[in-house]
This record gives structure tokens, sequence and C-alpha cells, in this order.
């Protein structure tokens, strides 16, 4: 089996390409991805074996997921009789810039965990990896792998740009690019100047193409931004039908698909098939965003079709889209019914507990979704658990003191209780509720003060929350007074009153 | 006011440039004009009631040169009803199209969120009909037999900062869903300021015929630390080896002042260009409300120039211009007019004369005549 393969550019050079699945920088990446590899891994295997199923399980530990996928992989490769088992795109957004602060911590690590396993097995074979906005740390990475690299069939280069401007863009700003000069909108001297004064030369370039487009093919475009895979065109574009008059949810203008497709906002799949069309990653997360502004109603209409549309879909890649879709337009049950993976829901649930807003209604909403994502999916997601004993400690405070304790004490555990932001709120709660917590606080912050500095804020914080909700204005004072010194230089918002 | 007139109206700001004319004739006597943004009078389209004063149907380039309100009232008008051969509109402008249809979902009948999403609008339609791009960045030109006009800012680096500003005044909730942020909600409670922030993407226009230039400042800023930044950042391009644009802005006829005469859009080493060594140069004003144009910047433009022309001046605009060390001239008053404007004519042999409306004053000061004299400006 030869070595994996780094592509810059498209796959479709590549003789016998195997499927290649995408990473879209959205919070279900990695549970998604693991389900559609496994799947891969079944299709070469040619039956379900142990590992697969694992990786399919609705209620596998993270862990034991990570591990099954590990086992997977290998099982597909040794199985293999094609010269490249497995594909995927876009890895560089899978790659976090950094471990995410305390609150999102053990969300970061799976990711994280996800890339190095990739990268593992990207070292030892079988991979086509296709890299249309490739990333320098990633780039860093893959140097010291054992695997070849290509550029093949970057995207249409700008005609008239020079070359080692050219150099300068991702494949998948190429065609934007080009499309710019061909309007007289970039010219060799303005790319010069871009390139000099702006830290991201990618976005400024989709910002200028966005301002150049008709304002139908900018509303096209929005709408189009809901679907996250390339789509079929045939007459259609997707689920969307191609005629006349104004964007909308179920239809789009030729014209204005026309215009995206001439500004490379829509460009080919990445596996060469000329009847598939895609968005690229940077230009669908500008559009989205706009789409949020603009057509807020329209976009939740497009969400609510793709969602019943695409449930029944015999495609798993498509199937999984349909919990995105979901919770997009509203439709919490269709998510919950339709998951493979908790990624989506605890992202929304998340969301739903931070824009809370003091709402208790939002917090007990956030606080069963937590509770079903336990029971339904990973009973040992640290992140879950949390979130669980917050949104309850808010809607219900003390009614709830076994439920909130019992949470935040897993949430401890399951982090392997190296969270000071989860050790805090547990230790907080205790103190709201009564009990001695000194001897606790004194243990975290010895632990802590040695780490990271971010760590003390986060512990200390949470722990004199709880304390003032307590109304524990002695253990408080007495607490600050002796480690005063320590608070102020590292957690300076935590007060002694 | 006549054919070759250039007219600044105040109460916002509007520019009218007519290219040649029949102190100027071009050689295929055909009449080219400019306008830059739009503003509003008493309920009177200033721009578009002068056009009308003078007989013109047609807009050769109409631009606007940022999103402040003041600079956008009746635009949509003119890009409907004037036949612009091509509209410029300052950049991310489609971004903006999209923040104003939220924040017009919110206050509905806010009339100048109204009047910038038609605006942004009126640019859509003609883009749709013409196909022409209506881009606006630095270096985009316009150039025929005998002219040339040339985007000098905003600058690629303070396009990216306004980007920040505008992501900043958003954040994502449940579900994707974008909102107005926290902090932009109290700019529209009225609790803070959203400052200068708009100017930062002002569209600036070095315009040339035959052996006339003048700069149209816009609302450009001296800008922030960086040296890619507002005003320094359009020398630090314009001087760029191999691009020769600095003569654009060198030794002018007359200048737009920047952003009403503000302290933050003043920048001397900008001032130093434009200005012509006897004096000569116009510095044409419009005010803004009574904080503008500030005081130190009267005193300062004196340093550079004899000629001040400001298109609105009330008692304590006066005062302050006379403070600065300016004199009042009594002479060219336009009796068609009482409207808020200025009006220059210039001439083949290099004359300009200065004009005004009923509203308007002119100044002069013994202004320098040697550069040699130039006090430290900041």
């Amino acid at each position: 089996m030869p070595r994996s393969l780094i592509v810059f550019g498209t796959a479709c050079g590549i003789p016998r390409p195997p499927p290649i699945f995408y990473a879209h920088g959205a919070p279900d990446d990695h549970h998604r991805l693991i389900v559609l590899l496994a799947d891969r891994v079944q299709d070469v295997v040619g039956r379900e074996d142990d590992a697969v199923r694992v990786c399919r399980d609705r209620r596998t530990v993270w862990s034991d997921r990570l591990a099954a996928f590990q086992r997977a992989l290998e099982s597909g490769r040794d199985h293999s009789k094609e010269p490249y088992t497995f594909g995927i795109a876009d890895l560089d957004v899978l790659a976090a810039p950094d471990q995410g602060n305390w609150d999102e911590r053990a969300v970061f690590k799976e990711r994280q965990d996800f890339y190095r396993v990739l990268l593992r097995a990207i070292d030892r074979s079988g991979w086509v990896v296709v890299r249309p906005d490739p990333s320098e740390p990633v780039s860093n990475q893959l140097d010291e792998l054992d695997v070849d690299s290509t550029i093949a069939d970057a995207p249409a280069g700008p005609a008239g740009l020079p070359p080692e401007m050219l150099g300068l863009l991702a494949p998948d700003l190429r065609p934007v690019a080009a499309w710019l000069h061909r309007i007289r909108a970039l010219s060799p001297e303005r790319l010069d100047d871009i390139v000099e004064e702006v830290s991201d030369v990618g976005e400024h370039l989709l910002n200028l193409a966005y301002d150049a487009l008709p304002r139908r093919a900018r509303d096209a475009g929005k709408l189009l931004s809901a679907v996250r895979q390339p789509q079929r065109v045939n007459h259609s574009l997707g689920q969307f039908a191609i005629g006349d008059g104004e964007p909308g949810p179920t239809s789009l203008p030729q014209a204005a698909v026309d215009a995206l497709r001439d500004a490379g906002f829509l460009q080919p799949h990445l596996d060469g098939s000329p009847s598939m069309l895609r968005m690229p990653r940077r230009v669908r997360v500008l559009l989205e965003g706009q789409a949020a502004l603009s057509l807020p109603g329209e976009t939740r209409e497009v969400h609510a079709r793709l969602a019943n549309a695409l449930e029944p879909s015999v495609l798993l890649e498509t199937r999984l889209e349909t919990p995105f879709h979901a919770l997009r337009s509203g439709d919490v049950e269709t998510a919950k019914r339709t998951a493979f993976f908790s990624g989506d829901l605890r992202d929304f649930a998340a969301r739903l507990s931070r824009r809370a807003d003091g709402r208790p209604e939002d917090w007990a909403h956030a606080a069963a979704l937590f509770q079903y994502l336990i029971d339904t999916f990973d009973p040992k997601d640290a992140f879950a658990h949390e979130y669980l004993g917050y949104n309850l400690a808010r809607s219900a405070g003390t009614r709830e003191k076994e439920r909130v304790l019992r949470a935040y004490e897993l949430a401890h555990r399951y982090a392997n209780e190296k969270n000071p932001l989860y050790h805090g709120r547990l230790v907080g709660f205790r103190a709201e509720l009564g009990q001695d917590i000194v001897a606790d606080f004194d243990r975290g912050m010895r632990v802590y003060s040695n780490g990271r500095s971010s760590a003390v804020a986060y512990f200390a914080e949470a722990v004199f929350n709880g304390l003032a909700r307590g109304q524990r204005d002695e253990t408080r004072a007495r607490l600050f007074q002796k480690w005063g010194p320590t608070l102020k230089r590292l957690a300076p918002r935590v007060t002694p009153s | 006011m006549g054919p070759d007139a250039e007219a600044t109206r105040s109460e916002g700001d509007a520019v009218v440039t007519e290219l040649f004319g029949d102190d100027l004739p071009r050689p295929d006597g055909r009449r080219l004009f400019l306008v830059v943004d739009s503003c509003h009078s008493g309920g009177v389209n200033l721009p578009h009631g002068l056009l009308d004063h003078l007989g013109v149907k047609k807009i050769d380039l109409l631009v606007l040169s940022h999103p402040d309100l003041d600079h956008v009232r009746g635009f949509a008008r003119l890009a409907r009803e004037r036949a612009p051969t091509e509209i410029w509109r300052y950049p991310l402008g489609s971004g903006v199209r999209d923040f104003a249809a939220e924040l017009l979902r919110r206050r509905p009948g806010d009339e100048r969120l109204f009047d910038l999403r038609d605006a942004l609008d009126a640019i859509d339609e003609h883009r749709e009909e013409h196909g022409e791009s209506t881009d606006a960045s630095f270096d985009r030109s316009w150039v025929g037999s005998g002219y040339d006009v040339r985007c000098i800012a905003p600058t690629p680096w303070d396009v990216e900062r306004a980007n920040k500003l505008l992501k900043h005044c958003t954040e994502y909730i449940v579900g994707e869903r974008r909102r107005i942020s926290r902090r932009f909600e109290r700019f529209l409670s009225g609790d803070v300021s959203l400052g200068d922030a708009p100017n930062v993407l002002s569209v600036a226009l070095a315009v040339r015929w035959g052996d006339v230039r003048i700069v149209l400042g816009g609302d450009v800023e001296r800008g922030c630390a960086k040296p890619f930044s507002g005003w320094k950042g359009v020398l630090r391009l314009l001087d760029k080896p191999g691009r020769s644009r600095g003569a654009l802005v060198q030794s002018v006829a007359a200048v737009k002042v920047a952003h009403h005469g503000s302290v933050g859009a003043f920048h001397a080493p900008a001032w130093e260009r434009h200005a012509k060594a006897d004096g000569s140069t116009i510095a044409m004003m419009t005010p803004f409300q009574s904080k503008l144009p500030a005081p130190p910047v009267l005193r300062w433009l004196k340093e550079h120039t004899g000629r001040l022309a400001i298109s609105h001046v009330a008692p304590e605009a006066e005062r302050r211009a006379r403070d600065g060390g300016w004199a009042g001239t009594h002479s060219g008053k336009l009796a068609a007019t009482a409207a808020p404007c200025i009006v220059g004519i210039f001439s083949a042999d290099g004359a300009v004369s200065l004009l005004h409306g009923g509203q308007g004053s002119l100044f002069q000061s013994s202004g320098i005549r040697d550069k040699r004299d130039l006090r430290a400006t900041p």
C-alpha cells in the first residue's frame, strides 16, 4: 500500500480515489467523521466488525469510541485492495488552534484526540488528504509524517496574476481571486497591497468578492450556505430547484447560481465529480453569518425543509445531516430522534444555557437536553455532566441539590479531576449548601497555583460565587485573608465581600 | 454657480464636481459630472436641486463614500433618477446592507436606517442592471481623455479593521442565529457612541481634469497607530515604489476637508502635500452640528493655506474661524441661492473663483508663502 498522499487542490487527478469525507469546522466534525469512516471500513471489510459496531453505537463512551476507531482504521487498511482506502478533505480545520478555555476543555480534548488518531493513521499509509485551504501549523505537522505530497489540479489560477502571488492563495481562494481579477476588482498591485497590510488575505478577498456579487447571487449564496455537503447539479442544485425569479427556500435563479460559480463561491466536489458542487468552507462561514443577519426566516425554512427531506435518505452521509438541519430550524425533537452522535445537540444545549440571560425556562430546557445526552449517548461525558449541574443549579437551585451535586461530582471525576472550573463549581455548590469546604479549597489552590495561571481564577471564582450565593461571608473573608496575595495576582475578580 | 462649478453643500455632506466646463473645455465639449454622497436640508435633496439648477440629467460617476447617515440621505434618489453611468460604493457595503436589514427589523420606523438600506438597494439595482462592479477600493479608477478620478482611501488595512468592527457588532447565539451584540445594543439605546467607526471605511478621491487637481477627503481620519491606517496609510500607499501616485495629492487646487474639519481627521503631512507653496489651495469645509470644524483644525489649516470656504456658517463657527486667525471676505455671494453651499470655478489659466450660497462664507488669511514657515502640527 502506498504512502498517504497529501493533495493541495482537488483529488480529481488521482486514479481510483477513495470516497472523500469533509471536515466542516463544526462541533460535530469528529463524531460525524468517525461514523462515516467506520462505515467506509465496513464497505472495505465487507461486514460490520466489532470495532465498527462500537464506533456506530450511540451509547459508546468517547474513550472507547476512539479506541475502536483506531482498530477500525487498521482493519480497513489491512483489508483494502485499493491504493488508497480513506479520503478526508480540509483536515486543517480539525486542528484546534489551542486548548480552549477551561469551560470547553473537554470538548476541545475530544477533537484533539481525534485529530491525533487521524495523523497517526495517515502516517501509516492508505489516505488521500485533500487540503483546499492549508494552514501553516498543519503543514508543519504533516511535514513530520511519512507521506507524499502533490499539487494536483489546483483550481484555475487567475490569469494575469504573477505566479508568486498565486502561491500565496489557498486553492479554494484561487477561483475567487481569478474572478475578482476578471471583473477588474483585483490587480497584482492591489493584491500586493492586501498581502502586505492585511492579516487574513483569504477573508479580505472573500469580502471583496461578496461585495462585488449581484444581490440575488448574494441571497442565493446565503440560502445555499445552509448546506454543508457537496450537492448534485441536475437541473437543480441538491434540494433547490433552479428557475427564475427571486432566490427562496425552495428555488434559486439560474443566473444567481451561475454568478456564484463564476465567483468561485461554488466549486466542484474535491473528488473531481463534475456533477457535484460544493461551497468552500470559508465561503460558507461568511455567507452563513450574513444569512443569519439578513435572511434569518428564509434560512430557517431551508433547514426545516432539508431536515424533512434528508431523514429518509439511503446515503448515510446525507442522513447524518438531518439533526444538523433540524436544530437550526428549531426542531429539537427531530434532532433527538435522528442523531447518531451527541456533538450537535451538545453544542446546541451549551449555546442555550449561555444564552439564557437569566431565563429559568432556558436553563431548565438546557438541563433536560444534557440529561438526555447523558442517558442516550456518552454516560461519561464530563462536559454534559458539568452543564447539567450548572443548568439545574440555575433553574431549580437547591431544590434539586442532590442531582446538582451528583452532576458536578461526575463532571469532576470524568475530567480526571483536572479541570479547575468543574472542580470549583463542585466546591462552590457545596459551599452554597453550607458544607465545610475550606480544606477542599486549600487543596485546590495548592494544586492549581502550581499549574496554568488561569486555572486559579476559574477555580477560585467558582468557589467564591458559591460562597456568595450561600451567604457564607465569614468563610469568604477567611479564605481571602489566607490566599489574598495569590488571589490578587491570579484571580483579581475575586473579592473578600 | 455655473456649469464649471464645484459646489459643496452642508448639513450633511455632498460634493458635486463638474470636470471641464466653459473655462476649461473638454475637446468633445461633453460635460462630466462626479457626485460624492448626498444630503438634505429642510426636506430638500441638495445635490439633486443643484443638478436641476445646472440642467444636468445624468451623473457620470456617483460615489457613496461611507455609511454615515449624514452622507446618505437622498442618495437612492440620485442613483435611481440621475442615470449614473457608474456607481462606486465604499468596501464592505454588502455586509453593511445585511446589518442594516437586521437593525431595521428591530427598529422598523427608523428613517435614517431606511435611507441607508434604500441607498444600498439602489446601488444593488444599478449593479444588476449594468453589471459594473461598484467596488471603491484603493486605486479604483475612472480614467478618460484628460481626466482621472482615483480612489485613495480606504486602505486594505482599514477595510480589515472595519470588518472586525462590524463583526464585533454581532454575536452568534443558539442555532447559529446571529444577533446584535450587547455592546451594539448599548449604542442603539444611546448609552454609548459608535464614535467615528464608520469613517474607517470612508472613501477619498483624487480628481484631475486638465491641469486641475483636487482632493475629496470624505471622512477619512488620521488613523490609528499603525502605519497602514487612515491618511498615514494613504500617503504610504501612494508613495510605494513603482506606483508614482504621489503627485495625485500634491499641490492641489482644492481639498474637501476630511470629516468636517475634525481634529482626528487632520493629518499635517497630508496637508503639506496638498498645499501649494503660495497658499492658494482652497480648504472647502462642511460643518457638522455645532461641533465641527474644530478650533484647532482652523488654526492648523491656516499654516498650510490662505483660503477657506465653509458651506454653512452659524455665528459660533464664524467666531471660531475669526479666533483661528481667519478674516471673512464679503465677495462672491451667489445671488441665485440661499442654500448652504460653496462653489469653486477653476479656469484653464490656473485661476480659481470662489463663491458661496446664502449660508456659506469665505475666509482668507495672510496665509503662508513659504513652507519653511510651517509650524509643527499633529
